[in-house]
Parts: C-alpha cells; structure tokens; sequence
C-alpha cells in the first residue's frame, strides 16, 4: 500500500548559506513573519565564507529595500554606497565603441510617436548624435552629476532612476544585524550530511559538523555555486548555457577610491570578456572576466593587473569558476534555491542581486502553509526561468553583436542565438520594431541602448513618424537636448551630493 | 501609405480611427455599409481606453456623444435549479465583480487571504464586493470617475463602458472626415493600388455555427434602476442571459438570450421565454442566429498573405458574456498600430502581429474560461493556484488584472486557504478592525459624492 504523507504545517524555515542571498531572505522573511509563528534560522560558515562579491545593483534594490523599512541614508553609509545611473560600455560593438546602458528612457515621445522613431528621421536630417546623447542619466554620468531625479525643479527633466554601487559583504552583514533584530537564529557551522523524511524525500534536518541538528519544514539552499541542497543532494538538473555565453571565471581586485567619483558601472570588452570597475566610497572594485579556453588564469591576473596601472595584484579574490546556466526548477520538494544556487548569469548588467530579489519576492507570495505546495511551487518554477531567460538573452546580445576581430568575439558573432532573441534582433534591424514583454526586467529603452551602442541601425523607420518632417523631428530631438542640458546643468557633482546628503563616511 | 479596409462595419471604422491621428496614411473604407451592428449593444473592458489614447478620441467627447455608460462592475445572478429569478428584483443571488481592486493587504497578508480567514468563522461581515469601491459604486448605482493617481482611492478601480454599437460607427464616421469611402462599383481598380489591404468582411458561417441561436429583444420593466453602471448576467435553465442598458436614464432594457440547446424555436416559444425573464411583453423580440465570440476568434484566426490580412473573424454577429468584439478589435488595431513598420516585410509582419495579437487575445479568453470554470466549479491551473495560495497566476500578457481576477473568483466562492502563514499570525479582532476600516474610508468616499 502506498503511504501518502500529510500535509505539516510550516512551523520552521531554515536557511542554509549566509551570503547575500542568504541574509537577503532572512531579511525579508523576518520582516513579513513573527518569530512566535515561523521559526528561521540561518546557517553559516566563517571558514568557508561568501563568494565576496557582487557589488553593482539596479534600481529594483530600493523596493527591496523600502520593503525593509531601511533608511536610505544609513544604508548608503553602512555599506560605503554610491549612486549608479547605468553601465557604460566600452570596446563591446567595435573596439572603440563606447555607449551607456542608463536606467532611464531616451528622449521624449511626440504623441503617439516613440522618440526612437524621431531620433532615426532627425538623423536623415542630418544629426549626427548617437541615441544615447538624449539621456538625461547619461549627461549625467558624462559628467559624474547625480542627484535624486525628485528633488529636480519641476520644470527640468526627472525621467531617470537610480540604483547603487555597494559594499556586498558589508550589505550582508547589514542585513544580518537587521534580520537578529526580529528574531533570526544564526548559528555557525558547517553542513555535513542531510536527513530526509519518509517517502516523500523531503529535507527533514541538516547536520553540522559541530553535530548540531538542525531541524526545519522548509529549507532555503543560499550555499552559493555549491548548491549543497538543491544540487548535491535533491539532484535538480543544471541547465549548462555555455555554448552561448563563453566566459567561465573571474578574478577581482580592489584599488583606490575614484576621483572623480563615477555615477556609473563600467564594463570594458577586452580580447576575451571584459573588465568591470565599480566605484564605492572608499575604494574601487575591480575585475576581470574570462574564457579559460581563450585566455588562462595567470595572463587574465597581467592583464588586469596592467588595466588597473598597478606594478603587482592586489587584495585578489579569484579565480572565481562559474558556469552559467540555471537549475531546471528552483523549488524542489522542501527546498528553494535562492542566489547562486539556483542559477548564475555573468554580471554584466548587475542583474544577480536582482534575481535573488525576484526570488525572495514571488517565495513571500506563495509561501504556503503548510506542505501542500504544488501549485505554488509550479508557479515559482515557472516565474523564476521566465526572467532568467530574459535576463539570459539580453546578456547574449551584448556579445553576438560585436564587430571585433578577436578569436573570442568572432565565436560570440557566429554562434547560433536562442531563436527568440534572434527574432528580435531581424524584427529591430529591418525595421526598428522592438517586442515588448509587460512584465520582467529590460523594457524598450534597454534593448535600444545596446542595440543602437553596438552598432545596429535599422533599415527604417516606424511610418508612424512621417506625421512629421525629418526637419521637424530634429527641431523636436533638438528641443529636448536643450531642456536636457539644462537639467544637467543644475546637478550637482556626484561626490558633492553624496556629502550634501550627509551620507559619505569620509 | 495607402491602405483599404474592405468592408464599411465596425471593425473597418475601428481600425480606421487608429490610423487616422497619422495623416501620411490614406485610409479609403470600402463597401456599403452593413447591415445594423449585432449584437446592438456591447459591453466592453478598461482596456477599450487604450483604443481611445491610441486613435486620440477624447474620453469626454467619446461618453457625451455616442450612447453609452460607463460599467463598473458585473452582476451574475445564479439560480436554484428550478427556480427561476427576476432579474430585476431578487438580488439575493447576485454576485458582483468588476475592474477593481477590493480592499487593501494587512502588511504581506493578501485582502483575499484575510477575508477567507474571518469569512470561515461565521463572523458578520459583508459581501467580499463590498470591500471594493468600485462595485459598491455600482450596486448603489452611483458614478464617480476612476483616476490615475495611485494616492487617491479612485484610482483602486478602472471602468468599461456599455456602448450602443450603431452610434459608435456613427460617431467614427462622423469625425474621420478624411477617411475615403469608396463604392463597390469603383472597387476593384483602386484596390490595385494599395500598400496594405485588410479585409474586414465577415465570412461566410457554416452550417455548425447556423445552429447557434441568440434571442434579442428589448422592454421597459418598471425597475431599471439596477442596471445603472453595470450588466447583468443571469444563468438560466436555457442558456445565458445578459441585460444591459445604453444609457443610465435609458428606460429600455436590452436583452440577449444565448440558448446553450441551439434549436428552431417557433415565435409562440419565444414569447414565453421573452415574458419568463424580462416578465414583459416581448414588443420587439428579434431571433437571431450568432456564434460565440471566443469560437469565433480561436476557429477563423487572422490570415496573411503579402500585403493583405483577413480578419476571418465573425464580427458582426459574435458575441460572449464577459468580452464583446469591440474588445477583440481593440487589441487587434492597438497590434496593427505597433506593428505597422513592419508592413514591408510580410513573414516579419506576421511574426509580430501574431505574437501581440494572438496573445493578448488569449489573456481575454482565459478571463472568460476562468469565469466559466468558477460558475461551474470546474478547476483550472489559475483557480488551483488561487485556492492554494490567494495568488492570481502571472502570465504575459496579461490584460486583465490580477486583481480582477481575484476578486472575480471570490465573490464567486472560490476562497484561498484560510491559513496563510501571514494571516495566521493576525488575531480576528484585528482583521475585522481592519475590515471595518475599509468600509469606513469606502463609505466615507462614496457619501462624498
Ligand atoms: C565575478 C562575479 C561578479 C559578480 N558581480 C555582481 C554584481 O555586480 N552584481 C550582482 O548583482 N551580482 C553579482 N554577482 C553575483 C553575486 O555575487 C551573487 O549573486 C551574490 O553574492 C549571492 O551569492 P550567494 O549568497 O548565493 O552565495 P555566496 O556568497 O557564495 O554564499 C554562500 C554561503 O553559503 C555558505 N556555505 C557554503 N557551504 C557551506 C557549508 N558546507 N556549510 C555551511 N555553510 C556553507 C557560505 O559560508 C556562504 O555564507 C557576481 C558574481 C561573480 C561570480
């Protein structure tokens, strides 16, 4: 006969890995559920660590944030923050391009007509400015301005958002204080082996090397690229995407604070991935990401070494292996995978923070009751691909659509895409039509910044437009530039907003 | 830009206003004008204000001079079988719904959720609808503009509108002084000359569809005041039932009985059902033979072939209790519209407009099948989902909002599990306190009025 388990009602979630992702849901479960109802506790090792980084951000954080009750203001100092108006991308395209991703629209819409559409007839009429000069972010950021777009005047321009550039390990520990406040448990160890329950397969307890049990109903595996839970022990299938984005380590390295400090991320293509600089208050994080079958660990050490003017390496973390890809279900039985456990995409546009928040999110909406979760869990599963897809094809695009003439840019132009982001690339080159998803990450205005920074024009444009002359479409572009200058005019320097504010540590 | 709408009806006229705000498009509609428009009056969704911003119809111009007024909410009334209901006068077993959110979440605990935990515990509390301003503004018979403001309570409901279709055309055709129209005499020679061709003729029906049968008329009973703001749906033994008004102060209702048991029905059997539910006599009851709107839609997709597209739908004479064609035309110009750089290049075309098209038709099918599953207690990925966790399953896109379809499936009894993590943490008192304060701020609000 064939048992069939009842449903148990959580009393106890139990969370395994205290990276950011780790205290990340800890937060945030603490903040929505009283301690006397749902036990959590968090386990963490002090000798193993945390992957030690992750510093760039995007604007969704400050709904993270703000559900947290965080003040902005202490958060920013705690963690040594700085603004971020986007990612300026350097040599991907061509190896002197140069265009920025911002968080922010281009332009303004003429009626029912997209800006897009104008720029591409004012062209015809003679301009000579790429898209993203009609960014007040990037005005911004071209001259390290920042201040918080609703603090502008209201005649001037505030269509922009911001996120941050933070301190990952201070973050954590951050929100560890946060989260010990309302009741979390920590306790220190390390996981050794795993009980589980008749018939179901379900965790039932986790014990640590200290011989500590840990018992819980549901368990969260935040234990990073090992995904001791989810991988290692329940066996879920890791969907490799390397055949499309080819680099697999990385090496960072700090360096000193910037003068002047950049309101932005930047990302600079080299001959086989990239470099990333990231500004925080009181030093600089750097990197260098890689693909070992086109570069090895020791000449990627040089040349970061070398980008940074630096005679020797210093403060190292890496090489960092990854593989990206995703899980082919996030929740499994018992367990829900969060962070690097449950998938990694490289972090060109600073999206990982934001797929842990996503997660944590849709976890606190279906958080079921008791262990009768199928639905729940289909609907998580489904959720959480949708947008690493999406995430995953955006990314893709910063590499197929290269003109380098490197071995490792040339197999990143010539491999074959995900059909849907191919579609999308044909649809905007013949005509600049772009497919438009309601929900998720990337809306227009990013595809258009790498589409436009990378060197695509389409062959024509919306007929929509012809309501207007290309004259009277540059008059239009023109009109705004003007507004937009002045709008940058009145912003302050980004290092001088951080201390009017009162939010810079020095 | 030239483009011919073949076929002088409501879809021609729709899609013509679309493109009329851009005058480098000449627009020529060809053909007699067809017959009166079928079903006569038609309810449509919030999403018909995207229609208006894209053909730049002024709100207030649309309501003041087409017959039509605004919808806030729904009405099912169910019966006991045998039973049969006055559709004016027993409220007992109506059921309201609309475009709103209801009520508002106690910290991460979700309205649905704390309402399903006291409505559990035989407290007295009222009708789940009750929690909504924008149907209680409708069982009242009460109108107050929604607004955008996400400040303001008036922004926690969005409306339709119900709309006699003849003086909608009227009213396009009246305004789109530029719009050619071009008599079938004179048809062929300039339709050799156009960039895109598309072809809004209703196809001929088949012998399956000839069998479906509607019955319209229309009556003046002495209590109207009911269908102020709303529809009424009814469930009846012979299929279903829908009663609308044009106007607010409109002294007729409209009728429109969808025999479930399609049949020839001789005029004396019409009477009779004419008198059973509207309980006056039939003055001018029309039989006519229509299809369903959602058969219509999934079974004659589009087609496309170079520079021409069919519409293949069955426009004139479709028709469904929860979306009308005015709803599927709405999406089919706003696709049109954002689709139109791609004319040039057919198989790119059709690619796009499928996918914009195609899906967002499917999100106002899933609307009505979520509809028909919880009235007839059928489950479904989203009601499952629904009763386990209080959530509305994501999909994109999707244009009917998540709230709506919560608040849909509650007032038809479909309750999330009582004990939510988040609820369970909540004692009752402080969930009735926070329910009594909500039908403070709505009673508050609609008295403002
Ligand atoms: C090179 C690189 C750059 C990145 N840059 C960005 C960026 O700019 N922006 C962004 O959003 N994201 C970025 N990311 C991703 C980001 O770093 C991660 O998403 C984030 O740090 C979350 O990591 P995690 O908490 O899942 O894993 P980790 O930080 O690895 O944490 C794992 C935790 O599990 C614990 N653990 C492991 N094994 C055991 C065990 N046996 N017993 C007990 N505990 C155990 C560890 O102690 C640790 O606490 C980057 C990632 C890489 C690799």
């Amino acid at each position: 006969m064939r048992t069939v388990s009842q449903p148990k009602r959580i009393k106890s979630i139990v969370i395994l890995g205290g990276g950011t992702a780790g205290w990340m849901t800890a937060a945030a479960l603490s903040r929505a559920l009283k301690p006397d109802n749902i036990k959590i506790t968090l386990i963490e090792s002090d000798k193993i660590g945390t992957v030690g980084v992750g510093e760039a951000t995007i604007p969704h954080i400050r709904t993270f944030n703000a559900m947290l009750g965080i003040n902005e203001a202490e958060f920013i100092k705690a963690t040594q923050a700085t603004y971020k108006l986007g990612i300026q991308f350097c040599g991907w395209g061509s190896a002197d391009s140069d265009y920025f991703h911002p968080f922010a629209d281009f332009g303004k819409s003429f009626e029912n007509i997209e800006f897009q559409s104008l720029y591409q007839k004012a062209r015809q009429a003679g301009l000579t400015l790429p898209l993203d000069a009609f960014s007040t972010a990037i005005a911004a950021s071209r001259q390290n301005k920042f201040c918080q777009p609703d603090t502008l005047p209201v005649q001037l321009l505030n269509n922009f958002s911001y996120a941050y550039h933070l301190d990952a390990t201070a973050y954590a520990q951050f929100l560890r204080r946060y989260a010990e406040k309302l009741g979390v448990i920590r306790i220190e160890g390390q996981l050794e082996t795993i009980q589980t329950r008749l018939p179901d397969g379900h965790i039932q307890a986790l014990i640590l090397d200290n011989q500590a049990k840990v018992e819980g109903d549901l368990f969260i595996d935040c234990s990073g690229f090992k995904a001791l839970l989810i991988g290692q022990h329940l066996k879920v299938n890791y969907q490799n995407w390397s055949h499309w984005l080819k680099c697999d380590s990385a090496i960072a390295m700090q360096s000193e604070q910037l003068s002047p400090l950049p309101p932005y991320t930047l990302s600079t293509a080299h001959g086989s991935g990239w470099f990333w600089q990231i500004p925080l208050q009181n030093r600089t994080g750097n990197g260098i990401v890689y693909s070992r079958d086109y570069l090895s660990d020791d000449a990627a050490l040089a040349k970061l070494t070398h980008q940074l003017n630096l005679t020797e390496p210093n403060a190292i973390n890496g090489p960092i292996r990854f593989t990206p890809g995703m899980r082919d279900q996030s929740w499994q039985k018992n367990c829900i995978a969060i962070g690097l456990a449950s998938g990694f995409l490289e972090p060109l546009e600073s999206t990982s923070i934001h797929l842990i928040q996503l997660s944590i999110f849709k976890l606190l909406e279906l958080l079921p009751a008791d262990t009768q979760y199928e639905a729940a869990r289909d609907e998580f599963n489904s959720l959480v691909k949708t947008e690493y897809i999406n995430v995953r094809d955006f990314i893709i695009l910063h590499y197929a659509l290269n003109q380098r003439h490197e071995d490792f840019w040339q197999a990143c132009r010539t491999m074959a895409l995900p059909s849907s982001l191919q579609t999308k690339i044909d649809l905007f080159k013949t005509s600049g039509y772009l497919t438009q998803k309601q929900q998720g990450l990337f809306f227009k205005p990013s595809w258009q910044s790498v589409l436009f920074g990378q060197g695509i024009t389409p062959k024509a444009h919306d007929p929509k437009a012809d309501k207007l002359s290309n004259q009277q479409a540059l008059d239009w572009v023109q009109t705004y530039l003007s507004k937009q200058m002045q709008t940058v005019d009145k912003m302050p320097l980004h290092q001088d907003w951080l201390k009017q504010t009162g939010v810079l540590n020095r | 830009m030239i483009i011919n709408l073949i076929g002088n009806n409501l879809a021609s006229w729709m899609i013509a206003a679309t493109l009329a705000p851009y005058p480098q498009f000449t627009i020529q509609i060809m053909g007699d004008k067809t017959t009166a428009a079928y079903p006569p009056i038609q309810s449509v969704l919030p999403l018909f204000k995207q229609f208006l911003k894209r053909a730049k119809i002024d709100e207030a111009e649309f309501s003041r001079q087409v017959m039509c007024q605004p919808l806030l909410a729904n009405q099912i009334l169910t019966q006991a079988p045998n039973q049969v209901v006055n559709p004016l006068t027993d409220f007992a077993h109506a059921r309201w719904f609309g475009f709103c959110q209801t009520g508002a979440p106690l910290g991460p605990a979700s309205f649905a959720h704390l309402y399903s935990q006291v409505a559990g515990q035989n407290t007295q509390i009222n009708e789940f609808s009750d929690y909504a301003l924008g149907t209680q503004l409708a069982k009242q018979g009460q109108y107050i503009a929604p607004n955008l403001n996400p400040q303001s309570i008036l922004s926690t409901y969005e409306q339709g509108y119900i709309i006699e279709v003849d003086s909608f055309i009227n009213f396009l055709s009246t305004k789109l002084t530029n719009t050619k129209r071009i008599q079938p005499s004179n048809l062929t020679n300039t339709e050799a000359a156009c960039d895109l061709r598309i072809d809004c003729r209703t196809p001929k029906r088949d012998a399956a569809s000839q069998a479906i049968q509607t019955i319209c008329w229309q009556c003046q009973p002495p209590d109207t005041k009911r269908l102020k703001f709303s529809k009424q749906i009814q469930l009846t033994e012979h299929g279903w039932l829908l009663a609308v008004k044009s106007q607010t102060e409109a002294k007729q209702i409209n009728y429109q009985l969808n025999l479930s048991n399609p049949v020839e029905l001789p005029q004396a059997d019409i009477k009779k059902l004419v008198q059973l539910y509207s309980q006056c006599p039939a003055n001018n009851a029309i039989l006519d033979k229509s299809i369903n709107l959602i058969a219509a839609v999934k079974d004659t997709p589009a087609a496309f072939s170079q520079n021409h597209i069919v519409l293949g739908h069955d426009w004139l004479t479709a028709n469904s209790w929860a979306i009308s064609s005015i709803d599927v035309l709405s999406i089919f110009t706003t696709s049109l519209l954002d689709c139109i750089s791609l004319s040039n290049t057919p198989e790119l075309f059709e690619q796009a407009f499928i996918e914009q098209y195609q899906t967002k038709l499917d999100s106002l099918i899933r609307y009505q099948q979520l509809l028909t599953d919880a009235l007839n207690g059928t489950s479904n990925d989203t009601i499952a989902l629904f009763l386990a966790s209080g959530r509305i399953k994501q999909l994109d896109p999707d244009l009917i909002h998540p709230d709506w379809s919560a608040g849909l499936l509650m007032n038809l009894g479909c309750y999330p599990k009582a004990d939510s993590p988040f609820v369970s943490q909540l004692s009752t008192a402080q969930i009735l306190k926070h329910l009594e304060q909500i039908s403070l701020v709505l009673q508050r609000t609609s008295q403002y009025k």
